[in-house]
């Protein structure tokens, strides 16, 4: 999953972008709302965390111009100032979440994993297809009722085949959304990926769920 | 604490209390002065009443007396004439038996005292004026018994007692008397007797006998008479005695003798006692008296009466004024209570507007018309002073939010750092980085506390200048060093100009902050590849510093905030924790305590100047630039 990290603190954004990482999320950091404008309307994020208080363009203007043309990004609102009218200026202004500086790192994450499922329409923290199962929540992924061990990537590359369960997802949703800006576009680097998820998801087990389709994209089996 | 509504009442009753006392005792005194006046004028009327009846009594006593008196005196007159014309006609009558010749020289007088049996000797005076009297004659007069009483008018029997007359000759001899004067004598004093004229008379008191009299004395003639025999003789003289001489031989007496005094005459007295008219006086004089008795009771009843009436009628009027004095004074109360109220509404208005004032809004919800004329300066400042307040309150509640962010962030920094940093083992190197990173946010949150301490302490007055000489193109020369790393990111050029200022008396450490936060906001604000000059100068005993940018510049309206606190130009904040918009209240807040000044000249879009004067002991200057 892709987030946007619209802040201008650089130590925190250090922490953040790091823990987020860790995590599996591909982020992209702007240090004032000029870029963080940029580059929310540039890509497609699944979440974008907003500061209030920014250099050149402040967050609830910001916030405001993205959702009045239409960019349906999800955004969690991160901002020192917890006063309830800040609270509610911030949601009315069309942000999604709302948390206050400072924070606890697991209930931001938490946060940030509860968008994503709003964003794809699932409720459940528990995708369950066929006998796979993946605990959006812990992260843990299980076939058969055996634990799998998945790297970030190979669980952010599964996590979002899941959510687009029964859909073909194009190698370049699966790059937008799982690299940043960052990372180096090598044309093979999503098959590589869908190998190693392969080895640890199919192999041994009935039926194939990663399924491939010519000339469009991959696949993740939908459910009988 | 004190009721302006009890106050007011009680200094309106009281002067409404002293009003009706003094008013009332004024009336009071007054109808009492009316009433006695009016009584005493009664009093006074009644008792000339009294006296006008006591006069009126004593004038018809007057009358009555007199009109006795004068009744008496003329019927003791008319019973003294009749005696004496009785007298006469005694003499008449018995002229035959009663008159002698007496021969005898003329020119003498002769008395005889005739005598007859069982009669008193009568004398007879015999006037020399008679001259030509061949005889004399001799009147003999009756005795008393012969005397008929009921020729005097009155009863005989009747009054015997209280009448008596009593006959005498000039000579004092008691012709004739009445017969129960006893051994008493009717007085007739020498005086009198040679004083008084023919037919004249004489009232006057006496006493005889122990009884009050009224007596007349008149003088009577008997030779009147005389004129009375011619007549009688020629009438009758045919039938008289031829033996006689006629009559008509008697010389008569003419009037002039008579007159004169020439002829005999009589002092006839008539007294009667005075006794009954005395007691029909005192009747009546008892009479007067019980009126007057009556009329001072009565006088003296209606007096009581009267004031009895006056008081009664003040007492009503003291009840009255009493009972109007309680009426109105409740009336009083009542209103008064009432109009206080309806007068002190605005204040109550005002006072439940004030109480709804919340820390909110600061609002005083009151429209101006509500406010009477004479509280509107007060609602007015009040509306000003809550302003003021809001204003304050707003500034406070924008610095509280303002230190919580600028403290929050790191503070979020720092727990992420750590908490990523703990989710996993990590190396060496790698707890190591984190490590740095918290202390890198430690020293910014440091900075922080450090900078909102020392407005702590700027704002309780607890900074202390430490003044020493100090170089100050050494401590710019310093200050430009610390910050031209930052300015090199920026690719900014800097310009210094010392102008021959070499060293002040100041002090270095708070000279150093300021030209820090100064050159700071210079670089901060400043466009890339920009310029920053620092211009050192003396001005008449000052020291200049300016810091000019070519920078973004300050918009006109952000101007007089630029010194307050977490006050930043632009809307946004700018990623410099170091700064939190504290930097220029710092450097206000040093300048104060420096005695120096700030100004700012700015144009948008071209850059700022900041001009800072400080003051510089003007015996320290010379010497310091000599030392240099």
């Amino acid at each position: 999953m892709r987030v946007l990290l619209v802040e201008d603190h650089k130590p925190l954004v250090r922490a953040l972008k790091q823990g987020l990482e860790e995590e599996g999320f591909a982020v992209d950091v702007a240090a004032d709302g000029e870029e963080g404008d940029f580059k929310a309307r540039s890509a497609d994020y699944d979440v974008i965390v907003l500061d209030l208080m920014l250099p050149k363009i402040d967050g609830l203007t910001l916030l405001r111009s993205w959702r009045r043309d239409g960019i349906k990004s999800f955004v969690l609102v991160l901002t020192a100032r917890g006063g309830t009218d800040d609270k509610v200026l911030g949601l009315d202004a069309g942000a999604d979440d709302y948390l206050t500086k400072p924070f606890e790192l697991e209930e931001l994450l938490a946060r940030i994993r509860a968008l994503i499922r709003r964003r794809h329409e699932v409720k459940s923290p528990i995708i369950r297809i066929y006998d796979l199962e993946i605990n959006t929540a812990s992260r843990v992924v299980k076939r058969g009722g055996k634990a799998i061990h998945l790297t970030p990537k190979e669980y952010a590359l599964l996590e979002f085949l899941a959510y687009h369960c029964g859909k073909v997802v194009t190698r370049s949703m699966i790059w937008n959304h799982l690299y940043d800006e960052n990372d180096e576009n090598t044309s093979n680097v999503v098959d590589v990926y869908i190998r190693y998820l392969r080895n640890k998801i199919d192999k041994g087990f009935d039926p194939p769920l990663i399924l491939t389709r010519w000339g469009e994209g991959y696949m993740l089996r939908a459910p009988e | 604490m004190k009721s302006l509504r009890l106050s007011l009442i009680v200094y309106l009753l009281g002067l409404l209390l002293t009003c009706i006392v003094s008013f009332s005792l004024y009336l009071h005194h007054q109808s009492a002065q009316r009433v006695s006046a009016i009584f005493d004028k009664s009093g006074r009327m009644l008792a000339r009443s009294t006296e006008d009846a006591e006069h009126l009594l004593q004038g018809r006593y007057q009358v009555m007396d007199q009109m006795l008196r004068a009744n008496l005196d003329e019927a003791l007159l008319l019973k003294a004439q009749t005696l004496a014309s009785h007298l006469v006609r005694r003499f008449e009558f018995g002229r035959d038996i009663l008159v002698f010749r007496l021969l005898g020289g003329h020119q003498s007088v002769h008395q005889a005292v005739l005598g007859m049996p069982g009669l008193p000797a009568v004398p007879i005076v015999g006037q020399e004026a008679v001259r030509w009297w061949t005889q004399a004659r001799v009147i003999q007069l009756a005795t008393l018994d012969e005397i008929d009483e009921g020729l005097l008018g009155s009863p005989r029997r009747s009054a015997p007692a209280e009448e008596f007359y009593q006959v005498s000759s000039e000579e004092e001899l008691i012709l004739l008397r009445s017969p129960h004067l006893g051994s008493n004598i009717l007085p007739l004093d020498r005086k009198t007797r040679q004083k008084m004229k023919l037919f004249q008379y004489e009232f006057s008191n006496v006493t005889v006998g122990g009884r009050h009299l009224r007596l007349v004395t008149l003088k009577a003639p008997i030779t009147r008479m005389l004129l009375i025999f011619p007549e009688r003789r020629r009438g009758g003289g045919s039938s008289s005695n031829s033996h006689r001489p006629p009559r008509s031989s008697l010389v008569p007496v003419d009037r002039d003798i008579v007159q004169r005094g020439l002829v005999p005459t009589v002092f006839v007295q008539y007294a009667r006692s005075v006794a009954d008219i005395e007691e029909t006086l005192a009747e009546l004089r008892a009479d007067i008296e019980n009126v007057r008795d009556q009329l001072l009771r009565e006088q003296e009843q209606t007096r009581l009466r009267l004031e009895e009436d006056a008081q009664a009628a003040l007492a009503s009027m003291r009840t009255t004024l009493v009972l109007l004095a309680v009426a109105v004074v409740a009336a009083m109360v009542v209103g008064s209570v009432v109009i206080i109220r309806r007068g002190l509404a605005p204040i109550e208005h005002i006072a439940r507007a004030v109480s709804q004032v919340s820390e909110k809004d600061f609002q005083l919800k009151l429209a101006p018309e509500e406010v009477p004329q004479e509280l509107a300066p007060i609602v007015a400042r009040l509306r000003e002073v809550l302003a003021l307040l809001a204003a304050a309150f707003q500034r406070e509640k924008q610095a509280v939010a303002d230190i919580s962010h600028e403290l929050r962030t790191p503070l979020a920094a720092l727990l992420a750092t750590i908490q990523v940093s703990l989710k996993k083992m990590r190396t060496a190197e790698e707890y190591r980085q984190t490590l740095g990173q918290c202390a890198e946010i430690g020293e910014q949150l440091r900075g922080l506390m450090e900078r909102l301490l020392l407005l702590a302490r700027l704002d309780a007055g607890t900074a202390i200048v430490y003044p020493q000489l100090v170089d100050v193109p050494e401590l710019a020369e310093q200050c430009l060093n610390m910050v031209r790393p930052l300015a090199h990111d920026k690719d900014l050029h800097f310009h210094f100009e010392r102008n021959g200022v070499s060293t002040v008396f100041t002090d270095p450490e708070k000279l150093r902050e300021i030209l820090n936060n100064l050159l700071h906001n210079a670089i901060q604000y400043n466009r890339p590849g920009g310029r920053v000059d620092l211009e050192l100068r003396r001005k008449e005993g000052a020291l200049v510093i300016e810091v000019r940018d070519t920078g973004i510049g300050i918009p006109p309206e952000a101007r007089p905030h630029l010194f307050e606190r977490f006050f930043r130009a632009d809307p946004s904040r700018q990623s410099d924790v170091i700064h939190a918009g504290l930097g220029l209240a710092i450097v206000k807040g040093y300048l104060d305590l420096l005695g120096g000044t700030i100004a700012v000249e700015s144009t948008v879009g071209q850059g700022s100047t900041f001009r800072i004067e400080l003051p510089v002991d003007g015996s320290d200057a010379p010497r310091t630039d000599a030392s240099s």
